[in-house]
């Protein structure tokens, strides 16, 4: 049986005070296991990047309980949350967040400065394929590119977790299956536990667990049975 | 990584950083340019003093014993003291040079140090030991002749080694306005080498020694007794009868009779000895006229205030540029991590501690402030600092001066660097603190929220650059504040130093028509009789004037703290030699009053009307006036009264000088007369001095004038980056570059002017605090006319402009679609 990683339990999350306070997440509570492929599905304001950013120690929830690896996030102060998304935690985001003033290999290699066991940075750029592009700056390469530089990022630090928010959302559908599959494959191969934020439903069929959000709210979380082959995806 | 790219983006934004550097270069290069000339001149003095055995006080009688001597010797405290008598004649080869002539049997205070020859010995009764500075400018060596004369008696001895003496760091002729080594020296001779019988013959000759006084003293009671055996009876003594006693004496039996007037005393290990007065004049039985500290010494206190005043401006101008150094980065900086808030987002995402991220931006501060203190440090000293020593040892002559460095070098760069980088944090702290979650989010636009400027009753008649331009400052204040600020402070460093340059003119002015309203002058000897001199006066139609040290003071016999050393300078009234009021304006002194310079009479707390008591320093007596105007000198402090006044204090008139428009002077043979100086000449020697006022001036014009354009630069430049968008978007619909150009000229001319209006005020007190920093004894009339700030101002404004024309190619290559993408 496959080892709980992380836990939500009646997480609310509220942004702004008095009249305009406003409720990004209700309620919420779900649990995944180490290992699982999950999408966590929803529109525009769902709350979906909120749990992303909790789940990733950037954020801290207003009410209810956070566990992740077995640790309460809520009682960790900057400094070990820092430490905490460093060792545990791989983020890609939708417009890449590459450093501009840094080539891919360099941006790939910054998390030898965060962390010292991470691996080796061409080795990452290889796994990603863009080898070649290693001394080029975010501003020479393509969306597609960037956001492989962003994975090998991710996958430099080692962590168990890889978070992707709206990974794809900038990119076509040809060069968004592609970064899809780069992620499936580091879940399939490396057991990492990837959690997908997106608005693009074609994109759950692949995932191992799908949690469906609405207005900051849970509407329904889905287990595939048999998930599809990320190649097969379209959109 | 993290240093690779802050080395990437000090490259692409080399515009704002460089102006940064520019302005840590200037703020620590003024620093280590005006404290090289101190630091090395202190080290430097602290040598020279020490070797010299420099005296820790000065006690000054009309005649001091070898007993007094002796007394003050035994005080515990006192490492040494010595007796010695100056004299000031005159150099008879050099034109008649003025010549401070040192007459000592012992050679252990205030020791004349060796430039080449022998030491000084006091038991050489053939030689004499001149000073270099004299020696060099007549080309007197060592083995030479030199004949010197005092009270009418000329002796020449054999230069046996040329000297500096600490006493005399800074000399000026009395009849100089500044240095000219060709008219002042000093020299060092064994006591007993003075020709005493010669000099007591003409005393008694030229009606210099009063009879009635001599019969009276106790010295010529002690002398008639001796005598007595040989039917001596001072009753019927008269002239005729002391010169032909006087004649028949030997130099060794009238030389107890030459009294010593100074005695010198050092502390022990050289410590101050001003706060044991009391004691000392215990010791001395209160008979004294004067006990006085090196501060009192103008040869040693015009330099440790000149070296002051340029500690002090290291301080002010270094203060001045770092100050809009930290407006630039906290301007800069703020824009920066503003600009790169999702990259903080994504460097917290990924785990990097907020630490490390701050650590990084302040990197950025660290980087520049610590390349710009170390060049400036570097520039400072070896340019600037070796520059200003090389210039100020033209006329202050201390072996050895050379542009030094301290501790405080390091320790202000490091402060300066810590300034920096802490502006950096303070700068970055904002961003930084904002939740990791919302970095990874744009910033929301800067609300459009309406501004104060609208509340303008003719806001809608504003056109459309103003009323953008307008709310663009309200939106980012702090840029607005650093344009204006650097702007003031440039405007405050070119009003007031250019305002130098005319205020140096009006000090000529000032000093040779207003106060000197003479054409010549004519130093009298000191063996000439008053009514020879007073039938040249006649003659040409002149004014006698007398100089002569003072201790000035609040109330009778007051003890040191209480009283200050001064300048008497007594006058006939004649219109020739004026006083001015402390508006500079030539004015009256009302009969039976004396005038007070301002900066004085602030200090001691005394206006017209109020009493003062003085003595003329070599004498006990105190005497009491009426303050009747505060007068104003630039470069005399002190009291000036009429003859007939210092006359009905009981005091002897003993003009040195004889100033008049009748250019007969010129070639008029009197033996009362030992120079002439066409006031012209004078003024040229001055003005040449003043050279070195010159070159700071322009040296600040040139640093003001480069923290205008860093600061102009940096302000357009970030208005640029800061409005990139919206230029374009006014390019998309249409404006033109020069219109968009335009947008930002205005901006930048308008914070200027608001810069030039708000420094404008402080440019006069800059300037007088620049002035008068250098000892009390100067009173510039600082003024800043109305040309200074129009010139000022233009400059500004010119400068602004000038900036402004740089982002022409900017706007003009503007990638519109780029812009608009609003991608980082």
């Amino acid at each position: 049986m496959a080892k709980e990683m992380i836990s939500f339990k009646n997480v609310t999350k509220v942004f702004g005070k008095g009249e305009a306070q406003q409720k990004a997440v209700d309620d919420i509570s779900f649990t995944i296991d180490e290992g699982e492929f999950v999408v966590i599905l929803g529109q525009s304001g769902a709350g979906k990047s909120t749990v992303l950013n909790m789940l990733g120690g950037l954020d801290h929830q207003t009410s209810g309980e956070i566990i992740v690896k077995g640790k309460k996030l809520l009682y960790m102060d900057d400094k070990d949350l820092a430490a905490f998304r460093a060792r545990n935690i791989g983020f890609i985001f939708q417009f890449y967040n590459l450093l501009p003033s840094l080539t891919a290999y360099e941006n790939v290699a910054l998390s030898k400065s965060i962390l010292k066991g991470s691996l080796d940075a061409m080795e990452m750029l290889q796994r990603v394929g863009l080898e070649a592009y290693a001394d080029k700056f975010p501003s020479q390469m393509s969306g597609g590119e960037q956001q492989r530089v962003s994975i090998a990022r991710a996958l430099a630090k080692n962590a168990p977790i890889i978070l992707g928010d709206e990974p794809t959302g900038a990119l076509d559908s040809e060069t968004g299956v592609a970064v899809l599959e780069l992620l499936s494959k580091l879940n399939r191969e490396n057991g990492n536990t990837v959690i997908i934020v997106t608005h693009n439903a074609d994109i759950a069929r692949c995932a191992d667990k799908v949690i469906r959000m609405k207005n900051g709210k849970i509407k329904e979380i889905t287990c595939n049975e048999n998930p599809v082959a990320v190649s097969e995806v379209q959109w | 990584m993290l240093f690779k790219k802050t080395l990437r983006e000090l490259k692409q934004n080399f515009g704002q950083f460089f102006s940064l550097f520019i302005l840590i270069v200037l703020a620590t290069s003024l620093y280590a340019g005006f404290m090289a000339d101190p630091i090395g001149g202190n080290a430097a003095r602290n040598k020279f003093h020490n070797a010299s055995a420099l005296a820790s006080v000065w006690i000054y009688s009309e005649n001091f014993k070898q007993s007094d001597l002796e007394q003050v010797q035994k005080l515990s405290y006192v490492e040494k003291a010595q007796l010695r008598t100056q004299v000031t004649g005159s150099a008879v080869n050099q034109n008649g040079a003025e010549l401070d002539l040192y007459l000592q049997r012992d050679n252990l205070v205030n020791k004349p140090l060796t430039v080449s020859g022998e030491d000084f010995n006091p038991k050489d009764t053939k030689g004499i030991w001149v000073n270099k500075n004299f020696a060099d400018a007549w080309g007197l060596n060592v083995g030479d002749e030199f004949t010197a004369e005092y009270g009418g008696v000329t002796f020449t001895k054999t230069i046996k080694g040329i000297v500096l003496s600490p006493e005399y760091e800074y000399m000026c002729a009395s009849t100089d306005a500044d240095t000219n080594f060709k008219n002042i020296c000093y020299a060092y001779m064994d006591f007993d080498a003075f020709p005493i019988k010669e000099y007591f013959i003409k005393q008694i000759e030229n009606d210099k020694l009063d009879i009635e006084e001599l019969k009276n003293s106790k010295e010529f009671s002690d002398f008639s007794k001796k005598l007595s055996p040989f039917g001596f009876s001072p009753d019927n003594l008269d002239k005729e009868k002391l010169l032909s006693i006087v004649k028949r004496l030997s130099n060794k039996v009238l030389m107890p009779y030459m009294p010593y007037t100074q005695m010198v005393v050092r502390g022990s290990g050289g410590q101050e000895l001003l706060s044991k007065e009391k004691e000392i004049s215990g010791a001395l039985g209160g008979d004294y006229a004067a006990m006085v500290d090196a501060s009192s010494i103008v040869g040693i206190y015009r330099l440790t205030a000149e070296l002051e005043q340029h500690a002090s401006f290291s301080y002010v101008f270094m203060a001045i540029f770092l100050s809009v150094a930290i407006l630039v980065i906290a301007t800069g900086m703020s824009r920066m991590v503003e600009r790169q808030r999702m990259q903080i987002g994504t460097m917290n995402a990924m785990g990097m501690s907020r630490g490390k991220i701050t650590m990084h931006y302040m990197g950025f501060s660290f980087l520049v402030s610590a390349l710009g203190a170390l060049a400036g440090m570097l520039l400072g000293y070896f340019l600037l600092g070796k520059y200003i020593v090389s210039m100020f040892s033209k006329w202050y002559v201390v072996p050895g001066w050379q542009a030094g460095a301290d501790w405080s070098f390091p320790a202000v760069a490091l402060g300066v660097i810590g300034v920096c980088v802490f502006s950096a944090f303070l700068s970055c702290r904002k961003v930084l603190k904002i939740a990791p979650s919302d970095t990874l989010r744009p910033a929301a636009p800067k609300s459009g929220k309406r501004t104060l400027f609208e509340k303008l009753p003719f806001w809608k008649k504003l056109s459309f650059s103003a009323q953008y331009n307008l709310r663009d400052i309200s939106r980012y204040k702090m840029r607005a504040v650093m344009a204006v600020f650097g702007t003031a402070m440039g405007m405050v460093l070119l009003a007031g130093t250019m305002s130098a340059l005319t205020m140096i003119h009006d000090v000529y002015d000032w000093t040779f028509e207003k106060i000197q309203n003479f054409h010549y002058e004519a130093m009298l000897t000191e063996d000439a009789k008053l009514s020879d001199i007073e039938v040249l006066c006649e003659k040409l139609d002149g004014e006698l004037v007398m100089r002569t040290g003072i201790e000035v003071a609040k109330s009778e016999r007051a003890v040191s703290g209480e009283k200050s050393t001064q300048t008497l300078t007594v006058t006939e009234d004649k219109g020739l030699f004026r006083i001015t009021d402390t508006k500079a304006n030539v004015t009256e002194l009302p009969e039976g009053t004396v005038a007070l310079t301002r900066r004085l009479a602030e200090s001691m707390g005394i206006s017209a009307g109020d009493t003062i008591y003085w003595h003329i320093y070599e004498e006990n007596t105190w005497h009491q006036s009426t303050v009747g105007v505060i007068n104003r000198s630039p470069e005399t402090s002190g009291i000036t009264m009429t003859r007939a006044d210092f006359e009905k204090a009981g005091c002897k008139f003993a003009p040195s000088l004889l100033a008049t428009n009748d250019s007969d002077i010129e070639t008029i043979n009197s033996s009362a007369v030992s120079t002439v100086y066409d006031v012209e000449e004078l003024r040229a020697i001055y003005e040449e001095n003043m050279q070195i006022i010159w070159v700071l001036v322009v040296t600040m014009v040139l640093f003001a004038f480069a923290m205008i354009i860093a600061v102009l630069y940096n302000t357009g430049n970030l208005s640029f980056h800061e409005r990139i968008k919206e230029f374009a978007t006014l390019k998309v619909l249409g404006f033109s570059s020069a219109k968009i150009r335009s947008l930002i000229t205005r901006q930048n001319l308008g914070l200027s002017l608001i810069g030039i209006i708000l420094g404008a005020p402080f440019a006069k007190p800059m300037l007088e605090a620049m002035m008068n920093s250098n000892g009390d004894n100067f009173d510039y009339y600082a003024t800043v006319k109305p040309l200074g700030y129009i010139a000022a101002a233009i400059i500004v404004m010119a400068v602004s402009m000038a900036v402004s024309l740089m982002f022409t190619k900017k706007i003009r290559k503007l990638d519109m679609v780029e812009s608009l993408k609003g991608a980082e």
